[in-house]
Order: C-alpha cells, then sequence, then structure tokens
C-alpha cells in the first residue's frame, strides 16, 4: 500500500491536487464534511422513524421515499470528494489504520442500507405496523447508527493516525 | 481592550494543559465535534429543505421542526463544548485566526437569522403549516441558513490550516541579544561569558507583545534559527576529500569569522528560547515529520514537563559548546573551532535522542559508537 501511495502521489492529479493544496484541500474537505451533514442527517431520520421516534405520520415507505435519494445523493458526493482527497494526499490518507477500518465500517454500513431498502421495498405492506416493534429491528436501527458515528470519527482521526500506536502502519517501515 | 492576559490565563489553565498534552483528547475532541456538527446541519437542512418547498412539502412544518429542533441544539450543545475545549489549548492563536473570526461571526449571523425567522414567518406557523413552503421571508431565512452553516463548515476547516503553519508569520520576530547581535559589527559583540541573557517568560512577552512571541514554539525556533545556523557552522568547519585531495575547510577571512560568530550566537539565543518556562513543543495539529522514528510533539512535551530540569541541563550544553566556539573564533582558531562544533553536534545528538526520538536504536547505537552523549 505504502507503493500505490507514493506512485499515485506522483501521478498528474495528484500533483496538480497538491500544488493548489492551499485552498483545494480545505475546500474538498468543507464539501466532505457537508455530505457527511447531509448523509448523517438523512439516516437519523430513518433511524427514526424505524424506531418510532419521530416522523410517525409517514410511513416507512414514504420516509424511505423522502431520505433515501439525499441519502444516495450525498454519497455520491462523500464517494467523489473523498476520491479526490485521497488522490491529493496518498500516503496521509491510505497509510493510517483509521482510513481502512472507516472503510471497512463503510462497507458494512453500505450492505446493511442495501439490504434495508430493498426489505422495505419488498416488505412495504407487512413491514409497516410490525416493524418498529421488532427488537431485533431496533437494535440493527441503532447499531447502524453507532456505525455512522464510527466512520465520522475515524474520519477525522486519519489526520491522528498516531492515536493507534504501533497499530498504525504509518510507525511501520 | 487587551485580551490576551485573559486568553493567556485560559491556555495556561489545568485544563488547556492536559488537553494539550494528552495525545488522544485533542483528536478525540475533534471527531466529536464533526459529528456534532454534521448533525447540526443535517437536521437543519431538513427542516430549510422544508422551508423552501423543496422537501417533506406533504408534511406540517411545526410537526417537523418540533421533532427535529431538540436533536438540533443538543447537537449544537455538543459541538459548542467541543469547540469551546479546542480553543482554550490554544486561546491565543485561535483568537487572532482570521478563519476562526470569520467563523464566530457567520455563527452570530446565523444566530442573527433564526430570529429574525422566529420574529417573523416563525411566529404564526400555524398560516402557513400545511402550504407546500413558508412564506417569502421565511423562505428568505431558510436559503440564507443552509448558506450560513456551509460556510461555518468551510471557515471551520479552514481554521486547521491556517494555525499550525501560520505561527512563525504570525508571531514577531525575537527580540534581545539576538536582534542587537544582528545589528552591532561582529567585533562589538559582548564577551561570550555575558551572553546568555534571562530566559524571557511567557508572561513577560506577551505583555511585551500583544499577540505575544511565546506563540513561537519550540518547533519553530529549530526550524527556524537552530537547525539553519547548526548546519552552516556543521558544513564550515570540514575536511573535505575530492579530487583536489583532502582540503580543510575552514573559516579565513575577516567576513567568515564574523558570520561564524553570528550563527554560534544564533545558537545561544535559540538555546534560550526553547528553555523558556511555558515554551510549548509545537501547537495543536503539529506532526511529527517522521512517526517511526521520532515522537509526536504532544509527547515530546509530556517528556519534557516531566523533566524539565533535566531538559535545561542538556539544551544547556549546547549553550557551553557555543561559548566555547565563540572563544575559539576570538582567538581566530580552526581547531579550537572543530572541536567546540563538534560538541554542538553531540549537544544537539544527547538532547534529541533523550526527548526527541528516544526509541530510535539506531541513532543510539550510532551516538555510543562515535562517543556520545547517552546516558
Amino acid at each position: 500500500m505504502n507503493d500505490f501511495a507514493e506512485w499515485l502521489s506522483a501521478t498528474v492529479p495528484s500533483v496538480f491536487l497538491q500544488t493548489h493544496e492551499a485552498w483545494m484541500i480545505p475546500v474538498i474537505q468543507s464539501l466532505h464534511i457537508v455530505g457527511i451533514g447531509t448523509a448523517v442527517g438523512s439516516a437519523l431520520m430513518i433511524t427514526l422513524r424505524v424506531l418510532g421516534w419521530a416522523g410517525m405520520d409517514q410511513s416507512l415507505l414514504q420516509t424511505q421515499r423522502r431520505f433515501g435519494p439525499w441519502l444516495t445523493g450525498a454519497l455520491y458526493l462523500l464517494l467523489a470528494s473523498g476520491t479526490l482527497l485521497i488522490i491529493a494526499e496518498p500516503v496521509r490518507e491510505l497509510v493510517t489504520l483509521s482510513f481502512w477500518l472507516k472503510m471497512a465500517f463503510v462497507a458494512v454500513l453500505a450492505v446493511l442500507a442495501t439490504t434495508f431498502q430493498a426489505s422495505v421495498r419488498k416488505n412495504a405492506q407487512s413491514w409497516e405496523h410490525t416493524l418498529p416493534g421488532r427488537p431485533s429491528i431496533r437494535l440493527a436501527a441503532m447499531l447502524t447508527f453507532v456505525l455512522w458515528a464510527s466512520i465520522i470519527i475515524l474520519g477525522r482521526l486519519i489526520a491522528y493516525d498516531h492515536i493507534w500506536g504501533h497499530l498504525s502502519p504509518a510507525t511501520k517501515a | 481592550m487587551d485580551l490576551t492576559p485573559w486568553l493567556q490565563s485560559l491556555e495556561n489553565s489545568g485544563l488547556a494543559a492536559s488537553l494539550r498534552y494528552s495525545l488522544y483528547l485533542f483528536p478525540f475532541l475533534e471527531s466529536i465535534h464533526v459529528m456534532a456538527l454534521a448533525l447540526v446541519f443535517g437536521t437543519i437542512l431538513v427542516v430549510d429543505l422544508r422551508m423552501l418547498g423543496l422537501a417533506s412539502t406533504h408534511r406540517p412544518f411545526s410537526r417537523i421542526s418540533s421533532e427535529l429542533l431538540r436533536i438540533t441544539w443538543s447537537a449544537f450543545a455538543v459541538s459548542a463544548l467541543t469547540g469551546t475545549l479546542m480553543f482554550v489549548t490554544n486561546a491565543r492563536v485561535y483568537f487572532h485566526n482570521t478563519s476562526f473570526r470569520v467563523k464566530m461571526l457567520l455563527l452570530l449571523l446565523a444566530g442573527i437569522n433564526m430570529a429574525v425567522f422566529h420574529l417573523t414567518a416563525g411566529k404564526s406557523p400555524v398560516a402557513w403549516d400545511r402550504e407546500p413552503s413558508a412564506p417569502r421571508l421565511g423562505r428568505i431565512t431558510a436559503a440564507i441558513s443552509i448558506t450560513l452553516w456551509i460556510a461555518i463548515i468551510v471557515s471551520g476547516r479552514v481554521i486547521g490550516f491556517t494555525t499550525t503553519g501560520a505561527q512563525a508569520k504570525e508571531a514577531p520576530a525575537p527580540t534581545g541579544n539576538f536582534e542587537d547581535f544582528l545589528n552591532g559589527t561582529p567585533d562589538s559583540a559582548p564577551p561570550p561569558a555575558a551572553a546568555p541573557a534571562p530566559a524571557p517568560t511567557p508572561t513577560t512577552q506577551a505583555a511585551a507583545a500583544g499577540s505575544g512571541p511565546s506563540d513561537l514554539t519550540i518547533k519553530t525556533i529549530m526550524d527556524s534559527m537552530v537547525d539553519p545556523s547548526g548546519d552552516y557552522l556543521f558544513e564550515s568547519v570540514v575536511d573535505v576529500a575530492d579530487e583536489h585531495g583532502i582540503t580543510h575547510k575552514a573559516p579565513s577571512t575577516p567576513q567568515q569569522w564574523a558570520i561564524e560568530r553570528q550563527h554560534l550566537q544564533i545558537l545561544i539565543d535559540g538555546q534560550n528560547l526553547i528553555i523558556a518556562p511555558g515554551r510549548r513543543v509545537g501547537n495543536p495539529g503539529d506532526h511529527s515529520k517522521d512517526p517511526k522514528v521520532e515522537l509526536e510533539p504532544a509527547q515530546v512535551q509530556a517528556l519534557i514537563d516531566s523533566q524539565h530540569d533535566e531538559f535545561v541541563v542538556r539544551a544547556g550544553r549546547l549553550r557551553d559548546a557555543a561559548i566555547l566556539g565563540l572563544k575559539a573564533v576570538d582567538a581566530r582558531d580552526p581547531k579550537a573551532l572543530l572541536v567546540a562544533i563538534t560538541a554542538i553536534d553531540k549537544a544537539c545528538e544527547s538532547c534529541h535522542l533523550h526527548f526527541f526520538y528516544p526509541n530510535d536504536k539506531r541513532a543510539h547505537q550510532a551516538a555510543k559508537e562515535e562517543g556520545g552523549i547517552i546516558e
């Protein structure tokens, strides 16, 4: 990964971003945070509806239709801005434990979210009333939100990978 | 009104010190800050889009806002708390940072914008609760709100990029015998023994100049004074082996001796600045260039704080060696100068091995082989 990061940092797009880093990186990072806010806000609304804590005047399907596209749109923004950040600073991003933990959590979250979306569409009728009562689903909803929080925290910790001590690849040769 | 003493006392508080010295607390605070502000932005966006008639248009406005208001305010409280804690770690630097000031101004404007909404369209939401969008003024405040919060995110992020490398630029140049020396002619400089001036304390420095030269960190002093002068000295007296055979390089002209003297004096003054009580290793956000071998600034800080006497002793070896160098310069003695510069090299290494890269086994081994001071 070190070699790949070194190689990437010598490519034309990376060099371009590096030479304009004074304003480009803060701007891309800000876009990334705007994307996180939009995504986590949408995810929160869906979670609260599943838990029955908010939006109960709406059906699950209506809630999904209202916030699903915003969540997906925000994820595309996150993917694009995140990719640019990796290209701009490959070593800072890729040679950290925080980044790879974050990616692993993102992968788990993606699987959970897609499964959930598909199930809501398929079982719209039967789930509408039974779902919020199921302890397993409530637990899954809360876990999903914890996953979101962890992803955000890990994202910021990329800048502070030393907190992992010897587990951080940055401390190895 | 000069807030410097107050900001300084914030920084000197036990709370600020423990946040600064911990390897984990500042990153933790910043992570929670980002998470909380994401929730603030995300929930405000839902409400503002409803007012603009862009989303959730079929739901009553009051229902959405009452559901989200508590979450928004709780998240805002967490952001404000974590933000305040980050601020006190380096109050003077943040206070003088333009992006920080812009962010605070934008937060104030967001508050005013919210007040305007509550005094106008928000006063009677029943009238338009089931309309697809808020009245005109409500829509305007919603659009302003989204814009302001994005700007708050951007200015907040820029703070992190303008408070780390900016110290050298913002802090006034060190004053005292360093400058006096550079302004005077080398030959009229004070005798070496009298050179070390009393170490300036952060409080007297802060009183002397508004933003306070104690913003100067050990890292900055090393990078801008000690390292360049050390490099000059190490290069100036060497044996060069090339196609012309072995040449002993040493100062010969009066001009060269004078420059030699200036750099030795810079080392002495740099040492005085470094050992000043309260001097910080780096700013939050400063990182070790090579975490494989060098400790992080916070770790170096913890080491120095726990063994400050030891630190002063080791740094003092640099001063003693440089004073020896000044004597060699005054005697125009290249051999004595080489001895002094070798001692300077060992003094640097001895202190670095102890405080900067204590885990670097290779450097310890090399120092042992070269007869350095390692204990």
